[in-house]
């Protein structure tokens, strides 16, 4: 996101709806009091400032973003489509429509790493270092997933190292694996949330059977705590004729 | 995308906080849509939201509860219950409720359309299996919350993650929270702007206003 500094008023209005505090009022040689301007290492490229529409003068100009800053609004600007999955957002459908695609089956254990997750952000070289944790220990990654499409799955490195200093609002690495395997899963993102440089947040995806997640006496038995709220697919989709 | 999945707070908060949304695995019956989307509308969200099919393109409509009371409403462009109920063409719904009961009847009319729709709800994950066995079926799949990790110094102070942590895409910023607060504080905005205010930068329309009234009441001590 650029700021026009003709249009620009130095109003500061925008500058407490940027989520990562990438807006500042700079004093301006042709002008006075103030201008604003968007520091480009830290704009995640979310849009949020502009779509707000609280500029008076309509002043933030969204350029045409190339490779790889492009991956910026892939992963903080909720309405960018992933062109290959033509799905708005960072990741896919996952459980959500989990009844009509039998995406995790029963028996295995779905896993969201949300790297950045909630409000700090990340860059793309925390969520490799994830992606190759994972990897070396042996995961099915989500082949649908935006990030999985940077990466080697064998190795978990990305592909073009020029992508790991884009910086997102939030990356979401996702796998899947045997719902045994949870345990060393997580056990292995510990490990690894000492090695990055912000928060992720974990999902832990599971088939219900008797109206119970099969992966509960697992988590129970390993000491994995979970929140007491999360997201039930109810089991109402089905295939449609 | 797991937009709902981290929603913070205490139990009994979360007892005001539900969100139900559809996702469609392939397109779908635009019919089947406007019957859900009917359910949703007629036990009192606090928020609905639908996208519907415009000639090529897909236009958002959304509700918010209170968005009439505020002095700018005419820049917000919210619609009415009644609009979003009349609205055919419909590909995608989501409603936000304060109320359990209101869910429990939300899953048990679902059930009884047989409408074939994927339908999430996001919550307290004993209470929508307690509705899911009063509606006569057994929940399909669960996204489970395994908590923070990392750098934990680096996050929001909690109360703002509360409210923050409401839009999962994290498009309302807490530095938006805490000058809404201050603005609510000097009685520049009433309670119910401010968290509409915050609401609107929510692109899915999942951000529970009322909680975040009493919410930013606390942080604003008023």
């Amino acid at each position: 996101m650029n700021i026009d500094e003709g249009r620009c008023t130095g109003c500061g209005r925008c500058l407490p709806y940027c989520p990562v505090v990438a807006i500042a009022l700079k004093p301006s040689l042709r002008r006075t009091p103030s201008v604003a301007i968007i520091n480009q290492d830290i704009c995640v490229e979310c849009g949020e400032c502009r779509k707000s529409g609280v500029c008076p003068t309509g002043a933030h100009i969204q350029p045409e973003l190339g490779w790889p800053r492009v991956l910026r609004a892939m992963w903080s600007d909720p309405i960018a489509v992933f062109p290959k999955t033509m799905i708005p957002g960072r990741g896919t459908q996952e459980m959500k429509t989990n009844d009509v695609t039998n995406r995790f089956r029963e028996g295995e254990v779905g896993i969201g790493v949300e790297l950045g997750r909630p409000g700090v952000g990340a860059t793309l070289a925390d969520a490799e270092k994830v992606s190759i944790r994972l990897a070396a220990i042996g995961v099915y990654f989500e082949a649908e997933s935006p990030w999985t499409d940077l990466i080697n799955i064998r190795s978990g490195v990305v592909n073009d190292p020029a992508v790991r200093s884009e910086r997102v609002l939030s990356c979401i690495v996702e796998c899947k694996a045997p719902l045994e395997r949870t345990p060393e899963i997580y056990a292995a993102l510990m490990e690894t949330a000492g090695e990055v440089d912000t928060v992720f947040t974990i999902d832990i995806i599971s088939r219900c059977r008797g109206g119970e997640p099969e992966v509960n006496p697992i988590l129970e038995v390993s000491g994995i705590r979970v929140r007491p709220n999360g997201k039930t697919n109810i089991g109402l989709g089905r295939q449609q004729p | 995308m797991t937009h709902s999945n981290h929603r913070l707070g205490s139990p009994v908060a979360l007892l005001r906080d539900w969100v139900v949304f559809n996702t469609d695995a392939r397109p779908l019956d635009p019919r089947k849509h406007e019957r859900y989307m009917e359910i949703l509308a007629a036990h009192n969200p606090v928020c609905l939201a639908c996208r519907r099919i415009e000639r090529d393109k897909t236009t958002r409509y959304r509700y918010v509860r209170g968005w009439e009371e505020t002095r700018n409403n005419v820049r917000l462009a919210y619609s009415t219950l009644v609009e979003i109920g009349d609205l055919r063409d419909i590909k995608w719904g989501s409603a936000v409720y304060d109320d359990p009961n209101d869910v429990k009847a939300v899953i048990s009319e679902l059930k009884e359309a047989d409408l074939g729709i994927s339908v999430v709800v996001s919550g307290l994950l004993d209470r929508v299996r307690s509705a899911c066995e009063v509606a006569g079926m057994e929940p399909h799949t669960v996204n489970l919350s395994a908590g923070t990790h990392g750098r934990l110094e680096l996050l929001p102070e909690a109360r703002i993650l509360e409210i923050t942590s409401m839009c999962g895409h994290h498009m309302v910023s807490p530095y938006l929270v805490a000058h809404m607060a201050r603005e609510v504080k000097a009685r520049h905005l009433k309670l119910v702007e401010a968290s509409i205010e915050l609401a609107r930068q929510c692109t899915c329309n999942f951000f529970n206003v009322e909680r975040c009234k009493d919410l930013l009441a606390a942080i604003a001590e008023v």
